[in-house]
């Protein structure tokens, strides 16, 4: 039996946990979309004095892989081989919510944007992270720590009392610094910033 | 985030609010009022001294009626920040830790607890203030936020953590909310929301306080709604933001994590109930991208040759001791 016929034969409620398990995966295979903020140049390399491939005017969409190098961000070369990476400078791009290719599940009700991030969830909790994590742009989904919860909340002092013995010791926090390569530098002076809008204006 | 936490960090104003919103199920005026007594006395209620629930925190109890000294409260709300020493800092943030523990558990994954824990205090050792006893833990909760509180408490979520795209995004909203505590940002909108409304509001609760103890608790939770529809002064966050990005940069981390989680916050709507604290307690990301990208400029791309890493893989099963 063709394998066409089989998935349209298949029960309702399969075929949407296929759907669904499409939706969830693809963010992930498919990059994320983002948006130029402003002209800016595509890179052939993750470095201002690499050479310029091409400049992006403003508002042009380019797919990103989820590779970031410092301030720069991989994407695909746009309308050419989709093997072929270049780089932009992060501030001039803006991620796009991943809405741009509806599904079910992205249209669908908030049972079935849960259960997307169910998918996301299951596998991928606190494992090494490889490819981006799509955030949720919708606002179905679980509900995170609200004001009435603070409002209904009675000191737990037993935890409290765990969390005070847990605590890590500096010779503990040294030593996953030494196997995580943390090491440590003189701070960068960041200078106060006046509340105005950012210049908007190329990178050189 | 940034805040949480990307602060949340943000606590703050949540935090603020608690010892007055437990008031809804106890009496406000004696969970404020031992919190408060317990800052004149200093860190008197040692952790180990500290009672087991359902016992509050305060020294007073709701049979005990209030039992805040309005003289001493309104003298403490005029000193300046330093006049607060460390262990009355601490104190503060052990009881609005406790309560924001008391909303949301610990999460029981001990590796990632330990993680969290020792990845907080090694950027911890690189602040201005790396001799707090500081105290990082992560919370079983779906939603985005992370939460920091005086004295070194600093809190992250499970949805924030699952969130994370790399070690780098994680040490920045630690960094923002160390840089919260290390500035004392929460002390200082508790100072300034009392210094606001909460003098009058008191002085007149004083007097009504001698005939009707519900008054009091009455105005005490009014000023804590108002204490956490402000949250802490958005100058703070974005003070936070530069603060924490030159924290984690000298912690060893890509300097460009902040960045990255802003730009993915950039794209939720403001009402996701999984991140709906933390986006109505912070300057928009939008805004507080725009700040970054003046503050940071081209100096710190010279920062960025460490590569961020993923998270390493963490199960629930504890690691053994070193």
């Amino acid at each position: 039996m063709p394998r066409r016929t089989r998935f349209a034969q298949a029960p309702t409620r399969l075929r949407w946990l296929a759907v669904l398990a499409l939706a969830a995966w693809a963010p992930h295979a498919f990059g994320q979309k983002l948006q130029v903020r402003q002209s800016t140049a595509l890179r052939e390399l993750p470095s201002r004095s690499a050479a310029t491939v091409a400049t992006l005017p403003a508002q042009a969409l380019i797919e990103g892989t989820g590779v970031r190098s410092g301030a720069w961000v991989q994407v695909r070369a746009p309308g050419g081989d989709p093997g072929l990476t270049h780089w932009v400078y992060l501030f001039d791009v803006q991620p796009l919510p991943n809405t741009a290719t509806p599904t079910p599940a992205a249209q669908g009700s908030s049972a079935a944007a849960g259960l997307g991030s169910v998918f996301r969830g299951i596998g991928q909790l606190l494992q090494p992270s490889t490819s981006p994590r799509s955030v949720a742009t919708t606002t179905a989904g679980v509900r995170g720590l609200g004001p009435e919860d603070l409002r209904q909340a009675a000191p737990d002092i037993q935890a409290l009392q765990t969390l005070q013995d847990q605590r890590a010791s500096d010779d503990a926090a040294r030593q996953l610094a030494q196997e995580r390569g943390w090491q440590a530098r003189p701070a960068p002076v960041l200078p106060p910033v006046p509340r105005t809008p950012a210049k908007e204006s190329l990178p050189p | 985030m940034i805040s949480w936490t990307w602060a949340r960090s943000a606590i703050t104003p949540a935090l603020l609010l608690l010892p007055l919103a437990v008031a809804a199920q106890q009496d406000p005026a004696a969970v404020l009022g031992g919190l408060l007594q317990g800052l004149m006395r200093g860190s008197a209620t040692g952790a180990a001294g500290t009672p087991k629930r359902p016992a509050t925190l305060a020294t007073g109890s709701a049979s005990n009626g209030p039992t805040v000294d309005l003289g001493q409260l309104l003298s403490l709300l005029n000193q300046s920040l330093e006049s607060i020493d460390e262990p009355k800092e601490q104190e503060i943030g052990r009881h609005l830790a406790a309560i924001l523990l008391g909303a949301k558990p610990l999460l029981n994954n001990p590796a990632l607890q330990q993680y969290v824990a020792r990845m907080g205090r090694w950027i911890s050792l690189q602040s201005g203030r790396p001799h707090l006893a500081w105290t990082f833990g992560v919370l079983d909760d779906p939603g985005y936020n992370a939460f920091a509180a005086p004295g070194g408490f600093v809190f992250v979520t499970r949805g924030l953590v699952e969130r994370m795209r790399d070690e780098s995004e994680l040490a920045a909203v630690l960094a923002h909310e160390i840089s919260h505590v290390v500035h004392k940002h929460h002390l200082k909108a508790l100072k300034t929301n009392a210094q606001a409304g909460l003098l009058a509001q008191l002085l007149s609760s004083q007097i009504d306080r001698q005939r009707d103890s519900h008054g009091l608790q009455h105005q005490l939770l009014a000023l804590g709604r108002e204490v956490y529809a402000r949250g802490l002064d958005q100058a703070d966050e974005l003070d936070a933001d530069r603060q924490g990005v030159a924290l984690a940069t000298a912690s060893g981390f890509d300097p460009y994590g902040l960045p990255q989680v802003l730009q993915q916050l950039s794209t939720i709507a403001p009402d996701h109930p999984a991140f709906s604290l933390t986006l109505g307690t912070h300057p928009a990301p939008a805004l507080r991208l725009a700040q970054l990208e003046q503050a940071m400029g081209t100096p710190l791309e010279s920062y960025a040759s460490v590569p961020p890493r993923p998270l390493p893989p963490l199960s629930a099963t504890p690691p053994a001791r070193p």
